[in-house]
């Protein structure tokens, strides 16, 4: 009686676990941008955006979602999460709605637009005293992207 | 009579002028373990701006050795640098720098810095040659520079660990580099270009890396000839750039399930010219890539020779041999704004009653079954079946399915000789 318990239980456990939506890991050297299908490799700039339906678009840069988030607006739609990664913990996503972004010469992301990801107001500062630029909260860059020039980050 | 030579004279006053500014400017040091100079800071600090350094063969623990002047460093038998966990081996900072015979191992990899075997900060003119790099982060590093040449060098990386290694030559918001006869192994790209201008890469040598053997970005009018890019993630990506020629390059074996011998995305002007494409899963898949010339290639025995999707424009394919590919044409859209012209499809089946090697009805490289295993991959299984066969000819003889203006409406009968 209390294995047939125990086994119900690691069933309904295990259902739970496969249907639990949230962050998707990314396999860096294998998994492609869902913007540019460059492979993604560099563990402190990927992003991801997380659909209702749990399905994951992976992203090797900021930049490379914003720019997917521009071309497929009714993503924001569908999407249950948005992640990027924060420079100080590589490989960590965290929620890109209460990280900020650094934009400095100093930070190359891998597509060419200078945007650094950090999870905290106090953590992206202590970067721009190090590196310098300009800091943005996640709606801040969203308005002002398309101001951001490539090859000129402050 | 005697004459006076001007011309002569001239030049012995100028050769007397040059042995002695040899003499009195180019010193010559020498770096071994038991001589005045036993580490090679040391003998760069004690020199002065034209100097010669020669290192002896020996290994030296030292890291992040600073030139700051002009000098040539020349290692006999390839002296072994070890710089630690922290630090770069050479860091350059001056112009006309000459970095010749030296092998630099374990540059560890950091987070927080791109560390380099060797490293060319802001300078111009330098030249990095025959040296080996072996397990270093990134192996050479340009940023800004100009006209510097990078050539006959080794460099091989952390094999089994290439998710986190640098790429082997690394250049950054560079203009007028040379890179040739270099061979990249185990690193991230073999070959990385970003924000590079007039560059040119020849005859190198890329293998199992593991995103690219060479790839640009935002970089403009350069060319890449006669390099071999083998089992790499994929070959050459090229992406957001304009006016790059590729000729002469071999892309080979460069497999997996989403692998390419080419990748091209969103790039304008470029001709692609003279290469082969061999074994590769995808021979090109272009995607936003316009303007481009494709031309004498050969695409032999890959999975798809060539994947270019309905976002690209204005590209003319001729004279190109496609032998034995699995698919030779793969499109995602109906119609076709690219011209495919004169090519040599081993799948032709027409006949040619005139004569004049020219077939006499055109050809569809872009077969139904082909549609199919893009949109469901695992119904690749049916691939020999009859079934499939007989919706193949069905599908030649009416399209309803494949774009029926993509075709050469002057397929040649015969391999075409470049």
């Amino acid at each position: 009686m209390n294995q047939k318990v125990l086994f119900m239980l690691l069933i309904t456990a295990l259902v739970m676990a496969s249907c639990s939506r949230g962050p998707v890991p990314i396999e860096y050297g294998s998994d492609e941008c869902h913007h540019c299908s460059m492979v993604i490799m560099d563990d402190q700039y990927a992003a991801e955006i997380v659909l209702k339906t749990g399905k994951a678009y992976k992203f090797d840069a900021i930049e490379c979602m914003v720019r997917y988030m521009d071309k497929d607006p009714l993503v924001k739609d569908d999407a249950l999460l948005f992640l990027i990664t924060d420079h100080d913990h590589p490989g960590e996503l965290i929620n890109a709605g209460t990280g900020y972004v650094l934009h400095s010469k100093d930070l190359p992301s891998p597509m060419g637009m200078f945007l650094t990801g950090f999870s905290s107001e106090q953590a992206a500062k202590e970067a721009q005293n190090v590196h310098g630029g300009n800091m943005y909260s996640w709606d801040e860059l969203l308005a002002s992207f398309g101001g951001l020039s490539m090859e000129d980050a402050p | 009579m005697f004459r006076f030579d001007y011309k002569i004279a001239g030049s012995m006053v100028l050769s007397c002028l040059l042995l002695i500014s040899v003499a009195a400017g180019a010193d010559t040091l020498s770096v071994s373990p038991d001589s005045r100079f036993s580490s090679i800071q040391d003998a760069v600090n004690h020199a002065r701006s034209g100097d010669v350094i020669f290192v002896q063969h020996a290994t030296y623990h030292e890291g992040n050795i600073l030139i700051d002047k002009k000098l040539n460093l020349t290692g006999i038998e390839y002296p072994e640098i070890y710089p630690g966990d922290t630090a770069e081996g050479f860091v350059v900072i001056a112009d006309s720098v000459v970095i010749r015979g030296f092998q630099i191992s374990d540059v560890a990899r950091s987070y927080l810095k791109d560390r380099a075997g060797i490293r060319i900060n802001d300078c111009r003119h330098c030249l990095i040659e025959n040296n080996r790099l072996i397990r270093t982060f990134f192996g050479i590093y340009l940023k800004n520079a100009r006209g510097c040449i990078i050539r006959d060098n080794e460099i091989e990386g952390v094999p089994g660990d290439e998710a986190s290694t640098g790429n082997a030559i690394h250049l950054w918001y560079s203009k007028d580099i040379t890179v040739e006869r270099n061979t990249a192994r185990g690193h991230r790209d073999g070959i990385y270009l970003e924000f590079v201008e007039n560059s040119h890469v020849e005859n190198n040598f890329s293998e199992n890396n593991i995103r690219y053997g060479l790839h640009f970005m935002f970089s403009n009018n350069d060319d890449y000839r006669y390099n071999t890019f083998r089992k790499n993630g994929a070959g050459v990506a090229v992406m957001y750039s304009r006016n790059i020629i590729m000729e002469n390059n071999v892309f080979e074996q460069n497999r997996g399930s989403s692998s390419y011998g080419l990748l091209l995305k969103d790039i304008l002007d470029g001709q692609i010219r003279f290469n082969h494409f061999i074994e590769n899963t995808i021979g090109i898949y272009a995607d936003g890539s316009n303007r481009i010339l494709y031309e004498f290639n050969e695409f032999r025995e890959n999975g798809w020779a060539l994947k270019i999707l309905g976002s690209c424009s204005d590209n003319t394919i001729t004279q190109n041999n496609f032998t034995g590919n699995t698919f030779d044409v793969m499109t995602n859209s109906k119609t076709s704004m690219n011209t495919f012209t004169g090519n040599y499809w081993s799948h032709y089946s027409g006949y040619d009653l005139d004569r004049d090697g020219v077939g006499d009805v055109p050809y569809r490289p872009v077969r139904l079954f082909s549609y199919i295993v893009g949109n469901v991959p695992s119904s690749i299984l049916l691939l020999r079946s009859f079934f499939v066969e007989l919706l193949n000819y069905a599908e030649q003889i009416t399209p309803a399915v494949t774009p029926a203006f993509l075709e050469d409406r002057s397929p040649r009968m015969k391999i075409i000789k470049p």
